[in-house]
């Protein structure tokens, strides 16, 4: 079983050690922020409450599981909003003291990270991009609990950019899929948009400059057209690849400088569902004649499934947490620790 | 039948099991934070020192505030796992109700002082065995109120708003079961905030 609520979705999901996904539900609570544009952590908090039982109890019907027929509960144990990551916790610890079954503390990055290795045959080591709203960066993946960091952003992420710029357009909350929609129809080439950091032989991430760029270009040409707004969508997501696609390469480099026998570029992550996106970085992996692989995009949003995943991996290596951990607001991937 | 009381709606993270009128025993941490760590642990400690498994069990209770809002979730949200996971009829009892039945006798004209962690507390007035509408009060409005009505002030805010409290007969999660035999209770427990989350409509 694994529980995911550490941003603005209660999902909960029973996956065997096998690959299968016997069930993965989840309530999103996009509607109780959409007002506010952007999650506002105590309704947050307050929301995952409330839907935490029924979602579990779904995700157990779904998969015709009896409680005692579980092997090991895992949650998010951070990083995220802390009110909802505790909501997760509470409960699984809950679950877990109840049937006397181990408990599992997962790092919600981690959890991302792994989710190829449930979608499809990945081995270790290969290089992962992690791309979110929250979080934007390149790491080494060796083992489960073991990363080696290579790079971020270093002021906002990925998905940040989109939102703020989709919310200066008028398209809402969240506007990744609404950006990658309209620009179905619109000239990428036709605005040119600044890249931060281009080419630059390092693997970090800047988007704040393309943010601002993008508010200009909105405001000295804006109001937009129908074709002016699909155009520059087309562009500003191009601009995003070109960016992702330049960053990769980077770190391509650094990563075989320390791990020679790199298997595969793996992407995560909200962002890492842009379907363009997606096929411009399969471009970057034929060059270097690995493969990439990208989860599903059910399983590439957070969700409940991803979790137990990363449970799995630490079970079958003998691992469970003790009942008094403490969830984490900040987590990186560096400071996963098993005795 | 056995009761397992669960309070963590403020300063303390308390736990005890009853038998029917009878406490069997308790677990208790005086503790500002952390509840989320130490709630679980003290859980399974207590059922252990009492031989018992969570199968025994008959009722749940648990604080549903007014309170520490991360408090209140931590309490519910492991109580929720513990009953949903085992069909483990669960009831939420207001700290409100458990500070009130808390105490040795019930006065009829009472004033219900709960820290809110902020300067003002909360605070619900028992007028005749009625209770009032809940509201929040700065300690300078307490002293105001309790000028005109004179009521008896209870609760855990009471030492912060007049520096000195006598202790209840019961506190924590005790009081939980003696509102619970009272009749106070709730079925399924839904947290009780009183309080709206802090947030503004930006003008997008």
């Amino acid at each position: 079983m694994g529980i995911e609520s550490s941003c603005d979705d209660t999902s909960a999901a029973v996956v065997t050690s096998d690959k299968n996904i016997l069930s993965n539900e989840t309530y999103t609570q996009l509607i109780q922020h959409q007002a506010y544009g952007g999650v506002v952590p105590e309704i947050a908090a307050r929301a995952h409450l409330e839907q935490i039982q029924t979602v579990v109890e779904a995700a157990m019907l779904k998969a015709q599981m009896k409680y005692e027929d579980l092997d090991a509960v895992a949650a998010t144990a951070g990083p995220g909003l802390i009110g909802g990551v505790i909501v997760g916790t509470m409960f699984a610890k809950g679950i877990a003291l109840a049937h006397n079954l181990p408990y599992l503390a997962i790092n919600h990055l981690e959890a991302h990270a792994l989710t190829a290795r449930l979608t499809h045959d990945v081995n270790f080591p290969y290089l992962l991009l992690l791309v979110s709203g929250g979080h934007c960066q390149f790491v080494i993946v060796h083992a489960p609990a073991e990363y080696t960091h290579l790079g971020s952003t270093i002021d906002d992420a990925v998905g940040e950019a989109f939102d703020k710029t989709g919310k200066l357009l008028g398209l809402g909350y969240p506007a990744g899929p609404q950006i990658e929609k309209l620009a179905k129809k619109g000239n990428e080439k036709r605005f040119s948009l600044p890249k931060p950091l281009h080419k630059q032989p390092h693997c970090n991430f800047s988007f704040s400059g393309l943010k601002t760029a993008a508010r200009q270009l909105i405001q000295n040409e804006g109001p937009f057209e129908d074709q002016d707004l699909w155009d520059f969508c087309a562009s500003f997501q191009k601009t995003i690849s070109d960016i992702l696609c330049d960053r990769t390469l980077q770190a391509f480099q650094m990563a075989r400088e320390k791990e020679p026998k790199i298997t595969a570029l793996v992407t995560g992550g909200g962002v890492a569902a842009n379907q363009y996106i997606r096929e411009r970085l399969h471009g970057v992996t034929k060059d270097q004649h690995v493969p990439l692989f990208t989860p599903p995009i059910e399983l590439c949003v957070d969700n409940g499934a991803m979790i137990a995943w990363a449970g799995v991996e630490h079970f079958r290596l003998g691992r469970q947490n003790s009942l008094d951990f403490m969830p984490r607001p900040r987590w990186p991937l560096e400071d996963i620790h098993y005795d | 039948m056995l009761i397992l009381a669960i309070d963590t709606a403020a300063n303390l993270c308390s736990l005890s099991i009853w038998e029917d009128n009878k406490k069997r025993a308790g677990a208790e941490k005086e503790i500002n934070r952390g509840h989320a760590a130490v709630l679980a642990p003290l859980c399974h400690q207590l059922l252990s020192d009492c031989k018992l498994s969570l199968n025994d069990i008959d009722q749940i209770l648990v604080n549903t505030g007014p309170g520490s809002f991360t408090g209140i979730r931590v309490g519910l949200a492991f109580a929720k796992g513990l009953a949903s996971s085992t069909q483990i009829q669960l009831n939420g009892i207001s700290a409100f109700d458990a500070a009130y039945w808390g105490e040795a006798t019930q006065n009829t004209n009472t004033l219900i002082v709960l820290d809110a962690r902020r300067k003002d507390f909360y605070c619900q007035h028992i007028l005749n065995g009625e209770k009032q509408h809940p509201v929040s009060m700065t300690p300078e409005e307490i002293k105001a109120f309790s000028k005109r009505h004179n009521p008896t002030l209870i609760g855990n805010g009471v030492e912060a708003v007049q520096n000195q409290a006598s202790p209840p007969a019961l506190r924590g999660a005790d009081s939980l079961v003696s509102g619970y035999h009272r009749g106070t209770s709730q079925t399924g427990a839904s947290p009780y905030y009183l309080r709206e989350p802090d947030v503004m409509l930006k003008a997008c």
